[in-house]
C-alpha cells in the first residue's frame, strides 16, 4: 500500500510542477515584452502605373502600390497590387504586403527605402534589394503637370524564381534643357518646353511635348503629339523609340513637322532622369531636337 | 438708351433744377452783402483770380498762380478769344511741354506734359471745369463758350488733387454771373467749312444771387475724306449748355453751381493707311456722347478758417464705333458702349492766409462706376487672313475652312472704383524764405468684372491626297463663355515740399525749388480682352500664346519723383514778366499703350521699367506799351527709358515715344485806338511749333519738329467785334499721331489751312 501511496503521490507532485512550470511560462510570455506605439501612418499610395518584370516577362502589370510610412519607429508596410490579363488569356496577380521595411526621413521631405535584407511578405514570398523613393510636390505654377517622386523597385523570391519588380509610371513628366540645332540657322535652347510620356498597358507609349519651339521667333503651338512609340522596358526604366511618326496638334496631324529617329530612354532610380532626341523636318529646314538631364517624374493623380 | 438711364439722366438734371429753383426762392433782395462789391469787374492780370469767386484753385493755391512756387501758365478770356482757344486742346504748346495732338475724335484725349502722357486709359494731367473734376479722360474733349480762364499747372499735383495729376492740373473757369452782366452772341463761319455759334446771359437778379445760362453749337464738315465713301470722315456737331448760379446768401457762405449739357456727334478716326497715305475705309467710323456734369461749392468763411466743399456729379453716355483694320476690307468692327456715373466730394479747410504759418488740410473720395458692352465682330476678311490663313500656312494637309462669313468676341463689363483720401499742407514763412510741406494719403479700390463669349464654328479638310478633292476630315465648334472678377487695390502716400526765396525786386518774384511725388492709378485695360479671345480661339486650333487674363488685363500704379527749381520773375515795373523752370522726373513702372505684335486687334497697357524726362521752359511776356504785347514760350523735354524690357527687346535708352522734344510758342499783337466807326484794331500773329515727336518705343520713325503760323485781324466796337482769322497760313503738312496695328503702320495729319471770320456781340 506505501508502494501505491508513494506512486500517487510523486504522480501528483509531476502534474502539479508541471502544471507551476506552465503557469509561471504563461505569465512571463508575450506579456512580458514592451508594446511598440508605431503611432499614425503617413500614406502615401502611388500615381497610376505598372509593375515590370513579373516572372521575368515583360509584362507591365497596372498595380497600386500603397506605403504606410510610421514615422515614429522609421518603418513602413509596403502593399502591393496588381492584377493583368495577357493577351493569351493568363492572367497574372501581384498582391503581397511587406512589413516593417526601415526607411529614412530626407531633409527635403521625401522618404527613402533602401533594404537590402531579405524581408518575408504576408504570403510567404521573400523580398529583398527594396528601393523607394516617395515624396509629394504639389501642382503648381512651377510644375503645371502635378509631377511627383515616386520609384520603387524590389527584387521577390516566388517559388524558388527570383526577379526584379520596377514600377513604371504609367504618365512621366520631364523638365530640363532642349537645345534645337538647325544648320546655318543655328542653335535655339529653351527651358519651356516639357515632355509628357503616356504608356498604357499593350506595351506602346505616347509623348506629349508642351510649349514646342524649334526657333526663336516661332508663333506658339498647342501640345504636339506623337503617338504609337515602341517601348521596351527594363528594370532600370524605359526606352521608347520611333523612327518616324506625323505628330499631331489639338487632334490634327501636322505632316508639316514630320518627326524622325526618336529615342527617348528614362533612368527611373531616384528622381529618375531622361534623354531625348529627335529630328523635326519643318517646312523643309531640318530640325535636331536634344534634351538631356531631364528630370524624370511619374505625373500624380491629385493633378 | 434704356429706360433705367433715362430715369437716371432725369434724376441727375432735377436735382440741380431743385436746387437753383430754391436758391432763387430764397434769394433776399435787401441790404448789399459785404465782400460782394456792386460791380466787380475783370483783373486786367489773367492770371488773378476774381475776388468772390469760389474756385478750387483758390481754395487749394492761391489767388495769383505765379506768386506759387509752381509752373503754370494762365490764358484769360481775351487771349483765349484772340488765340480761338475753345477746348483744353487748344491751349497745346502755348504752355511750354504741354502737348495735346488733335486725332482720333473727341474720346482721344492724350496729353503729354514734360515727357508723361498716357494714350488709353489713365490720364496723367487732372481736369476741373468750374471746379467739376473730369476722372474719365475720354470726356476731356469738348468745346467751351465764354471760357473766363484755363490755367494750366505743371509738375506733379498729387498732393492736393490726387490720383491722375502726376503731370499736372488743368482748371478751367467760365464767366461768372457775379463779375459780369449782359448777354453774349458770337458767330464764327470758317473754311471747311464749320460753323460755331454760342448765346449767353448774364444777370444779378439781387445782391446775393446772380445766374448765367449758355448755350453753344458746333458743325464742322470735316477736313479729311473718306476716300472709299467720298464722304468727309470727320464731321462733327456738337452742341451744350451751361448754367450757373452764384448765390452769397450771407457774409460767410457762398455757394456756386454749375451744371452743364453735352452732346457730341462726330465721325472721326481719319487715318492713312501708310501704304497709301489715303483714309479709305468701308465700315463705319463714329463717336457720340451724351454727358451732364452738375458741380456744387459751397464755401464757409469762419473768420481765422474757412470750409469748401466740392461736389459733383458726372454722367457720361457714350458709343463709339471703329473699323478697326482702317482699310476698305473686312476684318473687324468694334462698337463700344458706355455708361458711366462718377460721384466726388472734396472737403477743404484752410487756416487765414497772411501770417507766418498757413495751413489747409482737406478730405476727397470718389465713386465711380463704368457698365461697358464692346464687341468685336470678326469680318470675313478677318477671318481669312489673321485666323485661316496663319492655321493654314501651319498645316496645309489639313486646312481649316470657316463655317461662317463672321462671328462676334462678345465682351461685356463692370468696372466700379472707387477712393478716399486724407492731405495736408503747412506752409511757414520767414523773412523772404518760404517753406512748404505736404502730404496726401490716397487709397483706392478698383474692380473688373467681365464676361466674354463667342459661338462659332470651323472644318478642318483632309488634303493630304492632292490627285484628288479634299474630304472632311472634322467639324469643331467653338464655344467659349468666360467671366471672372479681377480686383486691386492702391495705396499711397504722396509727399511735396518747397523752398522759395522772394527775390530782392521792386515786383513780385521769386525763386523755388520742389521735390514731389507723383502718381497715375492702375487699373484695366479692357480693349485687351478681345485678343484675349482670339488667343483662345486660336489655342482651340492648336496655335496660340497661353494668356494670364489678370496679367494682360491689370497695369499697376505709376509713380514719378520730380524736381523742380524755378523762378517767377517781374521786371520793368510789372511789363515783362519771366517764368523759368528746370525739372527731372523719375519715373517708376511707366504706363505705355502698346500694340502687341503680330496680328492683334487691341492696345494693352503695359508697366515699363524705369523712366527719366529732363528738361526746361521758359516763358516771357512782354509789354512795352500799351499797344503791343509779345509773349513766347519754349519747353524741352529729354525723355528716355532707363529700363525697359519687353520681352523681346530692350528699349533702354531709347526716347519715350509720342512725347515731343520740344514745343514753342511766339506771339505778337498789336492794338491800334482808331476813332470812327471802330474803337479799336488788334493784329496778332502767333506761332506753334512741336517736335520731334517718336511714334515707336523702336524710334524707328519720327515726326520732325514743325511750326504752325496762325494770325488774326480783330475790329472792334464798345459791343461788338469781327475777327478775321487764319490758322496754318502757310498750310504745313504734318502728322499729329501714328501707330502700327495688325502689322500696318497709319497716321493722322494735322489740320490743314483754315480762314474764318468770327463776330462777337456783347451787350453789358
Amino acid at each position: 500500500m506505501t508502494k501505491k501511496f508513494n506512486l500517487f503521490a510523486n504522480t501528483l507532485l509531476a502534474v502539479a510542477a508541471a502544471g507551476s512550470a506552465m503557469a509561471f511560462a504563461s505569465c512571463g510570455g508575450d506579456d512580458d515584452e514592451p508594446v511598440v506605439d508605431r503611432g499614425e501612418a503617413v500614406v502615401m499610395e502611388s500615381p497610376a502605373g505598372y509593375l515590370y518584370g513579373y516572372k521575368n516577362k515583360s509584362l507591365l502589370i497596372p498595380s497600386t502600390i500603397t506605403i504606410s510610412y510610421y514615422d515614429n519607429v522609421k518603418t513602413a508596410d509596403i502593399a502591393i497590387d496588381g492584377f493583368a490579363t495577357a493577351s493569351d488569356g493568363a492572367s497574372y496577380s501581384l498582391k503581397d504586403k511587406i512589413e516593417e521595411v526601415p526607411f529614412k526621413l530626407l531633409p527635403d521631405g521625401t522618404r527613402e527605402i533602401d533594404a537590402d535584407k531579405i524581408i518575408n511578405g504576408q504570403y510567404g514570398d521573400k523580398y529583398s534589394d527594396i528601393e523607394s523613393l516617395v515624396g509629394k510636390l504639389p501642382a503648381s505654377e512651377l510644375n503645371p503637370d502635378g509631377a511627383e517622386i515616386f520609384s520603387f523597385a524590389l527584387t521577390r523570391n516566388l517559388d524558388y524564381t527570383t526577379y526584379g519588380l520596377t514600377f513604371i509610371p504609367a504618365t512621366s513628366v520631364m523638365n530640363g534643357t532642349t537645345v534645337i540645332t538647325s544648320g546655318a540657322a543655328g542653335s535655339f535652347t529653351t527651358t519651356e518646353t516639357s515632355y509628357l510620356l503616356s504608356i498604357k498597358a499593350d506595351g506602346t507609349a505616347d509623348l506629349t511635348v508642351r510649349n514646342a519651339k524649334f526657333a526663336q521667333g516661332m508663333p506658339a503651338v498647342g501640345d504636339m503629339s506623337f503617338k504609337g512609340l515602341d517601348l521596351t522596358c527594363s528594370d532600370d526604366g524605359f526606352v521608347a523609340t520611333k523612327e518616324s511618326l506625323i505628330p499631331s496638334i489639338a487632334g490634327v496631324p501636322y505632316p508639316t513637322f514630320a518627326i524622325s529617329k526618336l529615342r527617348l530612354e528614362a533612368d527611373l532610380e531616384g528622381r529618375g532622369d531622361a534623354d531625348l532626341t529627335f529630328e523635326c523636318n519643318a517646312f523643309g529646314r531640318n530640325y535636331t531636337v536634344v534634351a538631356s538631364d531631364m528630370t524624370c517624374l511619374p505625373q500624380g493623380s491629385g493633378r | 438708351m434704356m429706360k433705367s438711364d433715362k430715369r437716371s439722366v432725369i434724376a441727375a438734371l432735377a436735382l440741380p433744377l431743385l436746387l437753383q429753383l430754391s436758391a432763387g426762392v430764397s434769394a433776399d433782395t435787401g441790404a448789399p452783402v459785404p465782400g460782394v462789391p456792386d460791380d466787380i469787374a475783370a483783373t486786367e492780370s489773367d492770371s488773378t483770380i476774381n475776388i468772390g469767386e469760389v474756385s478750387v484753385t483758390a481754395i487749394k493755391q492761391g489767388l495769383d498762380l505765379r506768386l506759387q512756387p509752381i509752373a503754370s501758365t494762365v490764358v484769360g478770356r481775351r487771349e483765349a478769344e484772340r488765340l480761338g482757344v475753345a477746348s483744353m486742346k487748344d491751349v497745346s504748346e502755348i504752355a511750354p511741354n504741354f502737348y495735346i495732338p488733335a486725332y482720333g475724335t473727341r474720346m482721344t484725349s492724350s496729353i503729354y506734359v514734360r515727357g508723361l502722357g498716357a494714350r488709353i486709359d489713365q490720364p496723367v494731367v487732372g481736369l476741373n471745369v468750374d471746379n467739376v473734376p473730369f476722372l474719365n479722360k475720354d470726356a476731356y474733349d469738348f468745346d467751351l463758350f465764354d471760357i473766363e480762364r484755363i490755367e494750366v499747372i505743371r509738375g506733379p499735383q498729387s498732393t492736393l488733387y490726387g490720383r491722375n495729376t502726376m503731370g499736372g492740373q488743368i482748371n478751367i473757369y467760365t464767366i461768372s454771373p457775379l463779375n459780369y452782366s449782359g448777354s453774349r452772341v458770337m458767330a464764327t463761319a470758317a473754311s471747311g467749312p464749320q460753323l460755331k455759334m454760342g448765346i449767353s446771359h448774364y444777370h444779378k437778379l439781387s445782391r446775393k444771387l446772380a445766374m448765367g445760362v449758355s448755350g453753344y453749337f458746333n458743325y464742322h464738315d470735316g477736313f479729311f475724306t473718306n476716300s472709299y465713301t467720298g464722304y468727309k470722315a470727320d464731321k462733327e456737331k456738337s452742341g451744350s449748355l451751361r448754367w450757373r448760379t452764384e448765390w452769397v446768401p450771407s457774409a460767410s457762405v457762398k455757394v456756386s453751381n454749375v451744371a452743364a449739357l453735352s452732346l457730341s456727334r462726330q465721325g472721326g478716326y481719319p487715318y492713312e493707311w501708310a501704304d497709301t497715305r489715303e483714309v479709305a475705309y468701308n465700315d463705319t467710323c463714329y463717336y457720340r456722347r451724351n454727358s451732364f456734369s452738375d458741380g456744387l461749392t459751397v464755401g464757409y468763411d469762419g473768420g481765422s478758417w474757412n470750409l469748401s466743399s466740392i461736389t459733383s456729379l458726372q454722367y457720361i453716355d457714350d458709343e463709339m464705333g471703329l473699323d478697326q483694320d482702317f482699310r476698305p476690307v473686312d476684318y473687324f468692327t468694334l462698337v463700344q458702349g458706355r455708361h458711366e456715373w462718377t460721384v466726388t466730394q472734396d472737403v477743404v479747410v484752410r487756416g487765414r492766409k497772411g501770417g507766418r504759418y498757413e495751413w489747409l488740410g482737406g478730405l476727397f473720395g470718389f465713386s465711380r462706376h463704368t457698365s461697358m458692352n464692346a464687341p468685336v465682330t470678326f469680318k470675313a476678311d478677318g477671318i481669312a487672313n489673321l485666323i485661316v490663313h496663319h492655321r493654314n500656312e501651319f498645316n496645309p494637309y489639313y486646312p481649316v475652312k470657316w463655317d461662317d462669313d463672321s462671328f462676334v468676341l462678345g465682351s461685356d463689363f463692370s468696372y466700379p472704383v472707387y477712393g478716399f483720401a486724407a492731405y495736408h499742407q503747412s506752409t511757414f514763412r520767414a523773412g523772404d524764405w518760404t517753406l512748404s510741406g505736404a502730404l496726401r494719403l490716397d487709397y483706392e479700390h478698383a474692380a473688373l468684372r467681365y464676361h466674354s463669349s463667342a459661338h462659332t464654328s470651323y472644318t478642318i479638310l483632309d488634303a493630304t491626297d492632292p490627285s484628288s478633292t479634299p474630304t472632311v476630315f472634322d467639324r469643331r465648334a467653338v464655344d467659349i463663355d468666360d467671366g471672372g472678377r479681377l480686383s486691386q487695390h492702391f495705396l499711397e502716400l504722396l509727399p511735396k515740399l518747397t523752398v522759395s526765396w522772394r527775390l530782392p525786386m521792386p515786383s513780385a518774384s521769386e525763386l523755388y525749388f520742389s521735390v514731389g511725388k507723383g502718381y497715375k492709378s492702375g487699373g484695366y485695360n479692357t480693349q485687351m480682352f478681345s485678343d484675349v479671345l482670339q488667343q483662345r480661339i486660336m489655342g482651340m486650333m492648336g496655335m496660340a500664346e497661353k494668356y494670364d487674363v489678370d496679367e494682360i488685363v491689370k497695369y499697376r500704379p505709376e509713380k514719378s519723383w520730380n524736381y523742380e527749381v524755378g523762378a517767377h520773375i517781374t521786371c520793368a515795373e510789372g511789363r515783362v514778366g519771366t517764368d523759368l523752370a528746370a525739372f527731372l522726373i523719375d519715373i517708376r513702372d511707366q504706363q505705355l499703350t502698346m500694340f502687341p505684335d503680330g496680328t492683334t486687334t487691341g492696345r494693352i497697357t503695359t508697366n515699363a521699367g524705369r523712366s527719366r524726362s529732363m528738361g526746361f521752359e521758359a516763358t516771357v511776356r512782354y509789354n512795352p506799351s500799351s499797344m503791343w504785347l509779345l509773349s513766347a514760350s519754349y519747353g524741352m523735354t529729354d525723355a528716355r527709358f532707363r529700363e525697359f524690357w519687353n520681352g523681346r527687346t530692350n528699349y533702354r535708352g531709347n526716347k519715350v515715344p509720342y512725347a515731343p522734344a520740344n514745343t514753342l510758342f511766339g506771339s505778337v499783337t498789336y492794338r491800334i485806338p482808331v476813332k470812327g466807326f471802330i474803337d479799336m484794331i488788334t493784329a496778332n500773329v502767333n506761332c506753334r511749333g512741336v517736335g520731334p515727336v517718336y511714334w515707336d518705343e523702336d524710334n524707328s520713325y519720327r515726326q520732325p519738329f514743325y511750326a504752325l503760323l496762325n494770325a488774326s485781324v480783330s475790329f472792334e466796337h464798345s459791343w461788338w467785334s469781327l475777327d478775321l482769322w487764319a490758322e496754318n497760313i502757310t498750310a504745313t503738312q504734318y502728322d499729329v499721331f501714328s501707330f502700327v496695328s495688325v502689322s500696318e503702320t497709319f497716321f493722322q495729319k494735322g489740320r490743314p489751312r483754315q480762314l474764318g471770320v468770327t463776330l462777337r456781340l456783347s451787350f453789358d
